[in-house]
């Protein structure tokens, strides 16, 4: 029995050994990969930048909107319930309400609904163009694969997810109003003046702030699990799923930190 | 031109190495590669190719080192390499004159060179004859037009190295046939190639100097009489040490 616990014991211990020696030389590949793609020459690939922003900025727009439009009725039509039976604070609505909205709740979704799309599509491309080696086939003509695939790809989420929530606060905002106005028969005019007294500007600011870090966690994040793919489409179908989750999990943790120690 | 490698180890997992300070140095001429599948043939070729950074050692191209350098020395010295892939490793984004276009605007081809080197290269590779092969994508290419192109886009670079990854592996007879003529009438452009394969009639026609890959290191090597002798002749024991084991390992037999 002894002997049993004994192997069961050395195994595990071997395996995760072996797990840790590769994560560390998986990440070490990475980080000089990246190091390697700040050094010159530089190539600038603009279209890539553009191609990228724009199709996934187009791509998300559809969910996104709807997401944060449920968003901002739920939430809307919970507070108006409230404000409804306790018959005070209708006037308070329209700040309240945004202000949720733009602090956490579109950062948050856009984020995480980017990561489900966006980041699994980062993660299929690259992993599937190390295993064909295009990946190397860029590097044998003279292309370095980080300024040519990472780059375009970091600052095109890092324009894109601001921009999405952008939209994702005007089109829960918009359903939040719907929302109350069924609820409370609130005007519009109430629902406006109540944003313009409560709301603050830099709020908005620091949400944009937020989705651009998030923008830079899902392409990280997504772009390393694709860029360690090596040989196997299976291994590539569980490197997607680790790249969304991973990707999700370092967004809510890095909205904690910005909310409990920055903004 | 010269090709040094020097002490050269890489292992896929940290306790088990493919290649174990293995050293060789060619000048120019036409190198073959031959060992078992996973000796270490393709891996080493992508260290000298810069593609894949080895855990000990150093490759040095003229005397100069790629591994041990700065980082910009090792992307201006990798520019005089080119390499030809097993499977071709075209761009599946974009279509076979997009993959050319793409290879010379990075290596810096004048741009109004472009459309008569692509004639002239598809025309060399034998794709020139196939309607619309310009516009085609990977999806819509054979396995053999697909290395065809990845050697096209390999040589609109005009490398001074060129390194072959198996290049007629898994084809048919008469377009392994055509894959060697290629890359016969290449191999007079650039100073040193350097090939992996199996396929014993390519290497001994030809490779100038022949080596074997054994235990991550290089256990013999000959010239293109070497080989050409162990293929024409049945005899499987040698003196030199060198051809009995290639002659053992090219006749399937342990050495």
């Amino acid at each position: 029995m002894k002997k049993i616990f004994l192997h069961i014991g050395k195994s595990i211990q071997d395996q995760s050994s072996d797990l840790g020696k590769s994560a560390f030389k998986n990440i070490g590949n990475f980080v000089s990969s990246i190091w390697e793609g700040f050094h010159p020459p530089y190539k600038y690939y603009f279209s890539e930048f553009v191609y990228f922003s724009s199709s996934s900025g187009v791509n998300a727009f559809g969910i996104v909107a709807i997401t944060s439009a449920v968003a901002g009725v739920t939430s809307s039509y919970l507070i108006a319930e409230e404000v409804r039976r306790a018959g005070v604070g209708a006037e308070f609505m329209g700040g309240g309400v945004t202000q949720m909205l733009v602090t956490q709740l579109v950062p948050i979704l856009v984020g995480l609904v980017v990561a489900g799309r966006t980041g699994s599509a980062i993660t299929a491309s690259i992993g599937s163009m190390k295993i064909t080696e295009q990946v190397e086939a860029l590097k044998s003509i003279s292309t370095d694969p980080i300024q040519f695939l990472f780059f375009p790809r970091l600052l095109g989420l890092m324009t894109v997810l601001p921009c999405l929530t952008i939209l994702g606060c005007i089109m829960g905002n918009i359903a939040g109003y719907l929302a109350a106005e069924r609820v409370l028969h609130l005007s519009w005019s109430t629902w406006t003046f109540s944003i313009l007294d409560l709301f603050e500007i830099e709020k908005l600011y620091h949400s944009i702030y937020k989705s651009i870090v998030f923008g830079a966690i899902i392409t990280i994040v997504s772009f390393y699990q694709g860029w360690t793919v090596h040989q196997s489409s299976e291994e590539l179908s569980r490197r997607i799923q680790v790249g969304v989750v991973g990707s999700m999990t370092f967004i809510l943790i890095a909205n904690l930190i910005m909310t409990v120690l920055v903004f | 031109m010269k090709i040094e490698i020097e002490n050269i180890s890489f292992g896929h997992n940290i306790d088990e190495r493919i290649l174990d300070k293995l050293n060789y140095s060619i000048s120019d001429g036409v190198l073959g590669i031959l060992g078992q599948s996973g000796c270490g043939k393709s891996t080493l070729l992508r260290i000298i190719g810069g593609l894949l950074r080895p855990d000990e050692g150093d490759v040095k191209i003229n005397g100069e080192s790629i591994w041990k350098n700065t980082i910009v020395r090792k992307k201006a010295i990798s520019e005089k390499i080119g390499m030809v892939f097993q499977a071709g490793a075209l761009f599946d984004f974009l279509n076979v004159e997009g993959n050319l276009k793409f290879a010379m605007e990075a290596t810096g081809v004048p741009r109004k060179q472009w459309d008569s080197t692509i004639d002239r290269m598809l025309g060399s590779v034998g794709l020139d004859d196939i309607g619309n092969i310009r516009k085609r994508f990977v999806s819509q290419l054979s396995g053999g037009q697909a290395r065809r192109v990845g050697l096209a886009r390999t040589l609109v670079t005009s490398p001074e190295i060129i390194l072959f990854d198996e290049p007629t592996t898994g084809l048919d007879p008469q377009r392994s046939r055509s894959i060697i003529k290629i890359i016969k009438s290449s191999l007079s452009d650039s100073k040193i190639s350097i090939i992996v394969s199996h396929d014993m009639n390519f290497i001994s026609e030809i490779c100038t100097k022949t080596i074997l890959i054994e235990n991550g290191i290089v256990s013999a090597s000959t010239n293109k009489e070497g080989i050409q002798k162990i293929i024409k002749s049945k005899k499987t024991d040698y003196k030199d040490s060198n051809l009995n084991k290639l002659s053992k390992f090219i006749k399937g037999l342990p050495t």
